[in-house]
């Protein structure tokens, strides 16, 4: 399978701008991107992508051990950085994979430019003094919700997923299947991000770093913002007006702003 | 040791000389002697040369001997040759008479009587 | 449909809406609740219906919460990464599940549709959602979730173990099992990270079977002693099941490192026994089975069930392999011993006879293997595979078990697994078997008897080598020294023979050749055949051969021979049924007389005829019982050029032909070489007829009358010598067919010339010497003959005048040269004048 098919590639903006590499969270896939990286279109090549598991990505190429921890979403974000030949990468990532960047980076220091960390948490679970926002329960709960929503997902979602093969462009169609994800890989993806405990490589991190951290995001609160911002040298703190965890979606504007602003 | 090619046998009042194999310088003069002293007083002397399988000068200087010695002292001698063979060649050759010379020992004898 | 709700968040009364309203009964008391909300959740209007439900005051939530405050964190966490990114994407939700955290902490499940609004430059403006109960829907789904979820890991549980089971069935050996088995933990519960030990009793160790090794200290083997979780579970047998990192930290250290290494929080450790299910008192342990589980886990009664039925199923499988493997090498061991013991056979000969027992044991049996053997000053030593040991502490070694005669399967020092075997045949130890057993197969140690039955039968087989050499090497000095010996030749004939044995190693064979003259003008030419190989044969055949050239006489003739050969034979009886193929020639009449004992018929090929076997003069073997015990011989007349073959079986027959073929090949080889020199033609005709394949010694003599082209003579100046030239001149004339007139022509005249030559030349010099050439070409016969003496008056002597007349009668031509001594050159045509 091509490397274009394997992550459902899409790429846009000018081929001999910088390259910005989006990366979408937990849940969503590369549309989650669709109002904040066209602003981007006049100056940078925008190279988006669905992790394995999520989105159009193949999910024949998903493996538990590559995928169960992760690294695996590392080393899939350098196989594209190298399969497209990207060099002085902008990686913007969203949640989880704002995470995903940073151990990209620290493993490829040398590609990439500058970090956008949407959201980021290193850990999402309390730990001693250390307040990530969850209990180890929490987490079985969320578990538990999302098995809630398996049966009508199912129900809602299985004609989608027969359609697979031919799913039109792009489309109401796209924005149907957004957050469709294979409920066992769902799940798999679940514990992987909110199971991982990377507090440790934030210190090997040597590249720019850009913290957006929104007002009331439950899921990355802002103790945990200060503890990136912390432990990120040379990193930027952005707190934003915007609320929840998906400012992209919520604030694109004041995202984008903020995003350009530090470029 | 002159044996193996010279045996004497009496055939009526005649001495039957019989030579075999190879006659030469090496052995005819010994043979001369042998003969001599065998058919020194002998009235008639028949030499069988049939199983002569070779005979050279000095057999034949032996035999010119022994046929004029026996010749001067009238005794009667006969050569039995075959009618080929070496010892008919040597003695051809040499231009032997044919009066001395019989192709058959009976005949020969007969002839030696007359 | 528009909405308002702009206001900020400081709004804690009802807001008015923009619609008509008619707040009735129809919004307030509605069979769903209503709520209205700002984009990032905050409620701005809620009905009543919602208010029963939550049990909260409308003060409590306008204004004041966001929906999502009113979740559960999983809710919550879902709200925010599903529910809330959809809203945005696609402006409405349907049917999204959650639990609604009522006032009182209890909860109600929902169903929740949404609808985001948006102003007229697109940016979102409120939300509007209908909440419906869905306690019994969910209690259903749920439910129907639990009883699928249940029966999903009971179905993947039981189907786990059925595939082990099944795999098991399959599984004839401990490896086999182990890839089964490591299999097995995450079909079944998800684990992670399944390990398969195997407890080699032997050794006291624990050996990983399967799976990998996550990361282990170096070495995949860890002793029984151990104070590791595997060992001490293996030494115990019961089910460990550590459920946390801490637990690991009090009971197994070494585990707990582990764990944080390999990111496991909950490992289990599984006894594999032999026993039955339930028998765990004494039951035997055989291995352990380990794995773990990324997060920390309880494990169910019925998983903990299914886990110890595992763990029997696999002991069994595993005790069944053991048991199998056992038979296995058993059988494995004999059908070793009886094709290594085949295989040494092949070889005969001592050092590739160890190097094929080396070849047997590296690499399939042992790793590393060496013969060391005291015969004769130097000890022989045959090696293969590695690692070497090391060499001093192998010596001593090797030293003690020769001296003590005693296997040490064992040593003290760090080559704890290299063996060192006697060989010994009656007690006299004639070296040493030393190996280290290969990786996978059970130790020298655990192999005694085995290894005791191996040396054993080498021993015997190196001493039968050892026995064998010895005789071949005193049976082939033999055999040389009583086929080496001269043969005759002269100008009337000449003899050529080739002795080739087998191409494989066998001992020597019994074939014999001989060739001699009986007198001076009868030749006597034999081949022949002892029965059997090695040293006993090749005695018989010098005996019969002895007893040939003894018995053989001018007047007795091939019949007689062979009947004396009988009577011979009678008495020396290893020389029974030896065949023999006998010919005498008169040279000076070129006759053959022949008798074959047994033997197979001479091939004779005479000029212009194609060559016929002599089928005549046959009688059976030597000493025969059964066949024709009269002997017979038959006479054939030789021409000149003609050339007899005689041979020994090997020559021509094969197991891949009939005999005729045989025949029938030989005659056309020997045909097509009659024009080919005599020297090298035997040897040609066993190249051509005996492949590289020839499984036995090939003997062959051929006779040739009359061969040399140019007679050339040198003798010395005595009267005497003058007849064996003339017997000479007279078979070489003969074999050129010049014909009987012409020969008695050049006899005579060569003779009177060499008589000239030695009464004249020499008549001073009795140590002179008379040189003849003679030639012969289709026309004449020419003959040159040369003195160095000193002439005086050759024509005085009346006795030599007529020589020279006979001389000059007798050849066409005569000329003298006295140029250097005198030369007389004589010619004469040949054919009748």
């Amino acid at each position: 399978m091509s490397l274009i098919q394997k992550f459902a590639i899409n790429e846009a903006g000018r081929p001999d701008g910088q390259p910005m590499l989006f990366a979408h969270g937990f849940g969503c896939d590369q549309n989650m991107w669709r109002f904040v990286a066209p602003e981007f279109a006049g100056s940078h090549r925008l190279v988006l992508f669905d992790h394995v598991g999520a989105g159009r990505s193949d999910l024949r190429a998903y493996d538990d051990r590559r995928y169960a921890s992760l690294d695996g979403y590392a080393s899939d974000v350098l196989e594209i950085v190298h399969g497209l030949d990207l060099h002085d990468v902008i990686f913007v990532g969203h949640s989880v994979s704002a995470m995903i960047g940073v151990l990209a980076a620290v493993r490829e220091p040398d590609r990439f430019s500058k970090l956008v960390l949407v959201g980021p948490s290193p850990c999402y679970i309390d730990d001693g003094d250390y307040v990530g926002g969850f209990g180890r329960a929490d987490i079985e709960a969320m578990l538990e919700s999302l098995d809630s929503n398996y049966l009508g997902w199912s129900r809602a979602m299985a004609p989608v997923i027969a359609g697979n093969a031919e799913r039109p462009e792009l489309g109401q169609e796209l924005t149907d299947s957004f957050c469709a994800t294979d409920p066992d890989i769902a799940r798999k993806f679940a514990r992987v991000t909110f199971l991982s405990d990377n507090r440790a490589d934030l210190a090997k991190l040597r590249t720019p770093a850009l913290i957006l951290q929104c007002t009331d995001d439950v899921i990355a609160p802002s103790a945990v913002g200060a503890y990136v911002h912390e432990h990120l040298a040379g990193s930027t703190l952005v707190a934003m007006n915007a609320t929840g965890h998906c400012p992209n979606l919520s604030a694109p504007a004041e995202t984008v702003a903020a995003i350009k602003a530090y470029l | 040791m002159t044996d193996r090619w010279v045996t004497f046998a009496s055939l009526g009042d005649a001495e039957l000389v019989r030579l075999a194999g190879e006659i030469d310088l090496s052995n005819a003069p010994e043979i001369g002697r042998e003969i001599v002293r065998h058919a020194g007083g002998a009235e008639a002397v028949l030499i069988d040369l049939t199983a002569v399988s070779f005979l050279d000068s000095a057999g034949v200087r032996l035999l010119d001997g022994l046929v004029g010695d026996l010749d001067r002292a009238g005794v009667p001698i006969k050569l039995v040759v075959g009618e080929t063979g070496a010892a008919r060649m040597t003695l051809q050759l040499c231009a032997f008479r044919e009066d001395l010379l019989s192709t058959d020992l009976d005949r020969a004898a007969k002839e030696l009587r007359i | 449909m528009t909405e308002s709700g702009e206001g900020g968040p400081d709004v804690t009364q009802d807001l008015r809406v923009p619609w008509e309203e008619d707040p009735g009964d129809l919004y307030e008391h509605a069979p769903c609740g209503y709520l209205t909300t700002l984009p990032d959740g905050t409620i701005v209007k809620v009905n009543e219906t919602f208010l029963a439900w939550s049990g909260y005051e409308r003060t409590d939530l306008v204004g004041r919460r966001r929906f999502r405050d009113l979740l559960g964190a999983g809710d919550r966490i879902y709200h925010e990464t599903h529910y809330a990114p959809l809203l945005n994407m696609r402006g409405s939700v349907s049917e999204v599940a959650f639990d609604l955290i009522r006032k009182d902490g209890r909860r109600l499940p929902i169903l929740v549709n949404s609808v985001l609004g948006r102003d007229s430059s697109g940016l979102p403006r409120a939300v509007r959602t209908t909440v419906f109960n869905a306690t019994e829907r969910r209690s259903y789904e749920k439910e129907l979730l639990a009883a699928r979820r249940a029966a999903e890991a009971s179905e993947q549980r039981v189907g786990a173990l059925q595939q082990v089971v099944a795999d098991l069935a399959a599984a004839p050996t401990a490896a086999e099992v182990g890839d089964a088995v490591v299999r097995a933990p995450g079909a079944a519960f998800g684990a992670e990270g399944a390990q398969v030990w195997l407890l080699d009793a032997d050794r006291a160790q624990l050996t990983l079977l399967a799976g990998a090794d996550g990361g282990a200290p170096a070495g995949d083997d860890i002793p029984l002693a151990s104070s590791r979780p595997v060992a001490r579970v293996a030494r115990r047998g019961d089910l460990h099941v550590i459920g946390s990192v801490a637990e690991a930290e009090k009971h197994f250290p070494e585990l707990a490192e582990t764990m944080r290494r390999t990111g496991h929080r909950t490992m289990v450790l599984l006894p594999l026994t032999a026993g039955f299910a339930g028998e765990s008192v004494g039951a035997e342990v055989l291995g352990v089975l380990s794995f773990g589980f990324g997060e920390e886990r309880e494990l169910s009664d019925s998983e903990l069930r299914v886990v110890r039925l595992l763990g029997h199923q696999a002991g069994q499988a595993l005790d069944r392999a053991r048991l199998y493997d056992d038979a296995r090498r058993r059988e494995e061991r004999a059908t070793f011993l009886a094709e290594t013991t085949r295989a040494l056979d092949e070889v005969p000969r001592l050092l590739p006879r160890a190097r094929r027992l080396i070849d047997r044991l590296v690499p399939r049996m042992a790793e590393w293997a060496a013969v060391r053997l005291q015969v004769g000053p130097a000890p022989l030593l045959a090696g293969e595979g590695g690692p070497v040991p090391d060499p001093e502490r192998l010596a001593q070694r090797v030293a003690l078990v020769t001296a003590n005669n005693k296997a040490e399967l064992t040593d003290d020092g760090p080559d704890r697994d290299l063996a060192v075997l006697p060989l010994a045949v009656g007690g006299r130890v004639l070296g040493t078997l030393a190996l280290r057993m290969a990786p996978g197969r059970p130790p020298a140690s655990a192999e005694a008897s085995f290894l005791g039955d191996l040396a054993d039968r080498v021993a015997l087989a190196l001493e039968n080598a050892r026995l064998y050499e010895q005789e071949r090497a005193v049976a082939r000095t033999l055999q040389r020294s009583l086929l080496a010996s001269d043969l005759p030749g002269d100008p009337r004939f000449a003899v050529e023979t080739h002795y080739q044995a087998a191409a494989q190693d066998l001992e020597v064979g019994g074939d014999w050749f001989d060739a001699f003259l009986i007198t001076p003008d009868k030749l006597a030419v034999v081949v022949g055949d002892v029965v059997g190989r090695g040293i006993d044969a090749a005695t018989t055949m010098g005996q019969l051969r002895s007893a040939i050239r003894a018995l053989a006489s001018a007047e007795a003739g091939p019949a007689r021979l062979l009947e004396r050969l009988d009577r011979f034979v009678d008495r020396v009886e290893s020389a029974r049924m030896a065949t023999v193929a006998y010919a005498e020639v008169d040279l000076s009449s070129n006759e053959l007389t022949y008798a074959c004992a047994g033997h197979l018929p001479p091939l004779l090929a005479e000029p212009g005829s194609a060559p016929a076997y002599l089928l005549e003069g046959r009688s059976g073997a030597l000493g025969t019982l059964a066949g024709r015990r009269a002997r017979i011989e038959h006479r054939v007349p030789l021409a000149a050029g003609s050339r007899l073959l005689l041979y020994t079986d090997g020559l021509i027959e094969r197991r891949t032909r009939g005999i005729d073929a045989g025949f029938a090949m030989l005659a056309r080889a020997y045909a097509g070489r009659r024009a080919s020199p005599l020297p090298g033609l035997t040897a040609g005709l066993a190249a051509n007829l005996v492949g590289p394949e020839h499984a036995d010694d090939v003997c062959l003599l051929c006779l040739a009358l009359g061969t040399e082209d140019r007679l050339e003579r040198s003798i010395g100046a005595d009267p005497q010598l003058i007849a064996s030239l003339r017997a000479d001149l007279r078979g070489w004339l003969a074999s050129h067919g010049v014909d009987e007139q012409t020969a008695q022509a050049v006899l005579l005249a060569s003779s009177e010339a060499v008589a000239n030559a030695i009464e004249h030349g020499y008549r001073n010099d009795p140590f002179g010497i008379v040189d003849i050439t003679t030639v012969v070409s289709a026309e004449a016969v020419e003959v040159r003959i040369t003195d160095r003496g000193d002439w005086q008056n050759p024509h005085g002597d009346l006795a030599r005048g007529r020589g020279l007349r006979l001389m000059e009668q007798a050849m066409d031509e005569v000329t003298f040269d006295r140029t250097d001594g005198t030369t007389v050159t004589m010619r004469r045509a040949r054919g009748q004048r």
